[in-house]
């Protein structure tokens, strides 16, 4: 039997994403909740599961496509989920023909078996296109090879454009003078990529010069991106080198990366460090542990600190503000949404406590086990990494002393929460053994003044001194 | 820079070129057979070809007039006379380009040219012979008339458009073979002058490629002028016998007619001048029909060597070949330039003119455009009244979604004047509205461009046309 797989529900307002990888072949079986594609929204890059078992026989997505939600992923046959005859593709070239010649020996469904056909021939052709470019630039990666010509705008020749009119609308429909496309052409544009402005969507000189103006930024981001990916002479220095391993980032990498160069690029942040005495908090979590581990969860320092951050920020409002230069204004939010970084095998991760502020310790105690699960399960979803106010990064269950974390744009704090440690304090003339726990604040100094963090910071520890405080 | 640059003749294409490399600071180098630049278009095409329609439609406007209430006697020709002016108007436009030339210190060389090598040529110059290097080579050798190896020879007797243009006799009778704009507006001049004029045609119509609303106009009034065309026709053979040209025509139905002519003119296309030129020895290749492949750029296979106008491909038209030329002067002076216009416009001189820019209707369906034709009939101009000229037809095709030009087509008096506008709007991305808000002079012809531009809304003033819902 055929049946479809199609997008589910990503969350509220979003109904569409990208589609940035296939992870399946046409003559797969696959099994349930096995990852086939990997979609991006304008939050995360996740992986849809597969609700169906069986034997795929047609892709109806490729990369690139925008896929909306309910729109068809790929057709399986469900009856042959028991069949073996069809093998897992190692070698995906050699699988890809193999293929088409089992779809086009296939009778069962005519009609759905030529669209399959010409969907593999497609991915084939196309195939042969790209390694035919690869060769002719002599390089090893097309696609990128690609951007980085689109972007050296005012070096290259329009050359390439000249010999690959195929895809270009028609040069009579094209909304520029003639004039305009001589400067287009001076200044290396591809005017049939430009967007018009004028009446009618005409082109006018200005927007060839905008476009080069955008395009011109891109390419700086892009620098300041490939200074952490590839500077070309990364590129060449390790090209060839057989103790190097060379592998493509991946999306959660990528947008980690982006998100992290952008928030140290745009926010001047400093780090204020604190120690806080848990030693009372141990016997507080042995008191009422086993009561949160019965319902499900389990009382940890992180959880409580989630509710205890989510009482300071209401303590401090600027610490759960967002700014805007530009507007000159600051926006204090009233809702304290509590991001904890997980580290997962896909890389760094984010799920938010929602309204930390009006759950109990219990309650935020199971439901960050349960997200945290779900974040290295590959089954969370944008939605609940989305809309965070405020983050807690703690790396205390691998060690260390302390580290300043980069600030989450546009968040304005965030706290680094490192390993406790039994230290001699002296109290009362003499050393008593404390538990120390060794906490940062890493703060956006464009909003947040250095006495005002370390305030925040001291209340924070203050309360996990005391814990009973977040229960009055 | 020191880069030289020499161009391999001297048409619309080369003078161009030359004279916009000799501004722009090049060392340029100008080859052609004539003594002046010039080419087919100025010695034996387009100039000379208009002086003898300018008289046709001199004598044609006087015999018209009788009409409308003045009557003159019937014409005296002096052949030797026209033939005296053609010259001067030709002479006068070559002397000029000489001048030009010289001013501009373009080193002009009379003489044939065979490409020896990817960088030198050898020059024939009365009968010495002389090795010219280049950094840059321009081929604008042009196009000739096609000759039907079938067919004799030309003579005096069988025409092609050079002989046809120096007119020394109005023949009493004249087949023209080829129902193309050559054939036709040569057929119109001798018709004007008072030969009985034919016209077989192999294809179905008049003037293929041209839109058939448009050649429908023209057929009208040519029936008058022309004494008989003959569609889906073919000559099998062609004879001289006496002082006469005996003709055996296969028509429509099959039937073969023998038929007596004084001359015939062979009016079936141009090839290019791609042979004896010495491409091979350069290894420049050129297409299955013998054109200089190119791209945009005017670029060869060769580096440094470049092609335009005829010779590079269609269309053969004198205004492609100099904006050809000129894009590719400007490649060859570091330029990022390219040849890539929105629209060529076509003019074929007959009577009525039939002219056409941007996209044929033809051409729109194929590419299966959505586009609306507006069409304005002249019957509904002013201005066409008062000329007794209401047999013309202007029509424009907007795209549907950006209402844009996409092309425009006038038949009709004057209609090569009108179609300059045209391929500016075309050119300058005009919405159909814009041509529609752009005042026109009154009573002019061009208000029929206005006009049929407000028939996209259903609101053209002169006629009415409102607008399917």
């Amino acid at each position: 039997m055929m049946k479809e797989v199609l997008l589910p529900e990503i969350s509220e307002n979003i109904d569409s994403g990208d589609v940035i990888k296939v992870l399946v072949n046409v003559g797969d079986k696959i099994t349930l909740d096995q990852p086939l594609i990997e979609v991006e929204t304008d939050k995360a890059a996740f992986e849809v599961p597969s609700t169906e078992e069986g034997i795929i026989k047609e892709i109806n997505v490729k990369e690139g496509d925008k896929l909306k939600v309910g729109g068809t992923i790929l057709k399986v046959d469900t009856s042959a989920a028991s069949n073996g005859a069809y093998k897992d593709s190692a070698n995906q070239q050699e699988s890809q023909s193999e293929k088409k010649d089992e779809v086009k020996t296939e009778e069962k469904d005519t009609n759905k078996s030529e669209t399959v056909a010409e969907n593999v021939e497609h991915e084939v052709i196309s195939n042969d296109e790209s390694n035919k470019n690869g060769n002719d630039n002599g390089s090893i990666n097309p696609e990128k090879d690609k951007t980085l010509s689109e972007l050296q705008l005012i070096d290259s020749l329009p050359d390439e454009t000249l010999k690959d009119q195929r895809n270009k609308p028609l040069n009579v429909l094209i909304p520029a003078s003639p004039s305009v496309r001589r400067l287009a052409r001076e200044l290396g544009v591809d005017i049939s990529t430009v967007k018009g402005t004028g009446s009618g969507g005409k082109i006018t000189e200005e927007d060839v010069k905008n476009y080069i103006k955008d395009n011109l930024n891109d390419k700086k981001e892009t620098v300041e991106k490939n200074e952490i990916v590839t500077v070309p002479a990364i590129k060449s220095v390790y090209k060839n080198s057989q103790e190097t391993q060379i592998e493509k980032m991946s999306k959660v990498r990528m947008i980690t990366a982006k998100t992290m160069s952008q928030s140290w690029n745009t926010i001047p942040q400093v780090t204020q460090y604190d120690k806080a005495d848990i030693t009372g908090l141990d016997e507080f979590r042995k008191k009422y542990g086993n009561a949160i581990k019965e319902k499900g969860g389990s009382l940890t320092v992180t959880s409580i600190l989630v509710k205890a951050v989510s009482s300071a920020l209401q303590k401090f409002p600027k610490f759960n503000c967002s700014i805007d230069l530009e507007e000159q204004t600051i926006y204090y939010k009233k809702f304290y949404n509590i991001g904890i970084a997980v580290d997962t095998d896909r890389g760094l991760l984010v799920p938010v406590i929602k309204n930390a502020d009006k759950k109990t310790l219990t309650d935020i105690s199971i439901e960050l086990t349960l997200l945290a699960e779900k974040a290295r399960n590959k089954k969370i979803t944008p939605d609940e990494m989305a809309d965070g106010t405020f983050t807690i990064s703690n790396l205390g269950g691998i060690g260390g002393i302390g580290f300043s974390p980069i600030v989450y744009s546009p968040q304005v704090a965030i706290l680094g929460v490192s390993r406790g440690s039994m230290e001699p304090v002296y109290s009362e003339g003499q050393f008593i053994p404390k538990m120390m726990l060794p906490l940062s604040l890493s703060y956006d100094h464009r909003i947040i003044d250095g006495a005002d963090a370390a305030r925040f910071l001291r209340y924070l520890c203050e309360s996990l001194e005391n814990p009973y405080i977040l229960f009055l | 820079m020191s880069k030289n640059i020499v161009i391999l003749g001297a048409g619309p294409g080369g003078y161009a070129a030359a004279f916009l490399a000799a501004d722009l600071g090049m060392d340029v180098t100008l080859i052609d057979k004539e003594r002046n630049p010039g080419g087919v278009c100025l010695y034996k095409g387009c100039i000379p070809s208009k002086a003898l329609l300018h008289l046709a439609k001199l004598i044609r406007e006087a015999k018209h007039s009788k009409n409308l209430g003045v009557e003159f006697s019937d014409p005296k020709i002096y052949p030797e006379k026209i033939i005296e002016w053609k010259n001067k108007v030709v002479s006068g436009l070559t002397g000029g380009l000489g001048q030009l030339s010289k001013q501009r210190k373009v080193k002009y060389l009379q003489g044939t040219a065979t490409i020896k090598s990817k960088n030198s040529l050898e020059l024939n110059s009365e009968g010495k012979t002389e090795e010219i290097n280049f950094d840059n080579l321009i081929i604008a050798t042009g196009s000739s008339p096609v000759k039907i190896p079938v067919f004799p020879d030309y003579s005096d007797k069988i025409w092609d458009s050079t002989r046809a243009l120096d007119i020394n006799k109005i023949p009493k009778d004249l087949l023209v073979i080829g129902g193309g704009y050559i054939g036709l507006e040569l057929g119109t001049v001798y018709a004007s002058l008072g030969s009985k004029v034919d016209v077989v045609e192999m294809t179905g119509d008049l003037l293929t490629g041209a839109d058939s609303d448009l050649v429908s106009v023209l057929k009208k009034s040519i029936d008058g002028l022309f004494n008989n065309i003959m569609l889906k026709s073919k000559v099998t053979n062609l004879a001289e016998e006496g002082k006469k040209v005996t003709v055996m025509i296969k028509d429509e139905e099959g039937k073969v007619i023998k038929k007596e002519y004084e001359n015939v003119l062979i009016a079936v296309g141009r090839v290019p001048n791609s042979k004896n030129i010495g491409l091979e020895n350069a290894g420049i290749e050129t297409d299955e029909k013998g054109f200089i492949k190119v791209n945009g750029k005017c670029e060869t296979n060769v580096k440094g060597i470049y092609a335009i106008g005829d010779v590079a491909g269609d269309p053969l038209l004198a205004h492609k070949a100099s904006h050809q030329g000129r894009a590719c002067v400007e490649v060859i002076h570091g330029g990022k330039n390219e040849f890539d216009p929105k629209a060529i416009p076509a003019v074929v001189f007959t009577d009525p003119e039939i002219a056409w820019t941007g996209l044929t209707e033809n051409e729109a369906k194929a590419k299966e455009l959505d586009f609306k034709v507006c069409k304005f009939p002249w019957a509904a101009s002013g201005r066409a009244l008062t000329l007794d000229r209401t047999d013309g037809l202007t029509k424009i095709l907007v795209d549907n979604k950006t209402e844009r030009i996409i092309g425009i087509g006038i038949a009709g008096y004057g209609a090569g004047e009108l179609i300059g506008e045209a391929t500016l709007a075309i050119e300058m991305g005009a919405n159909v509205e814009d041509l529609g808000m752009t005042i026109h002079p009154h009573p002019t012809l061009s208000e029929t461009l206005m006009e049929s531009a407000d028939i996209f809304n259903g609101t053209a003033t002169s006629i009415y046309r409102p607008k399917r819902k």
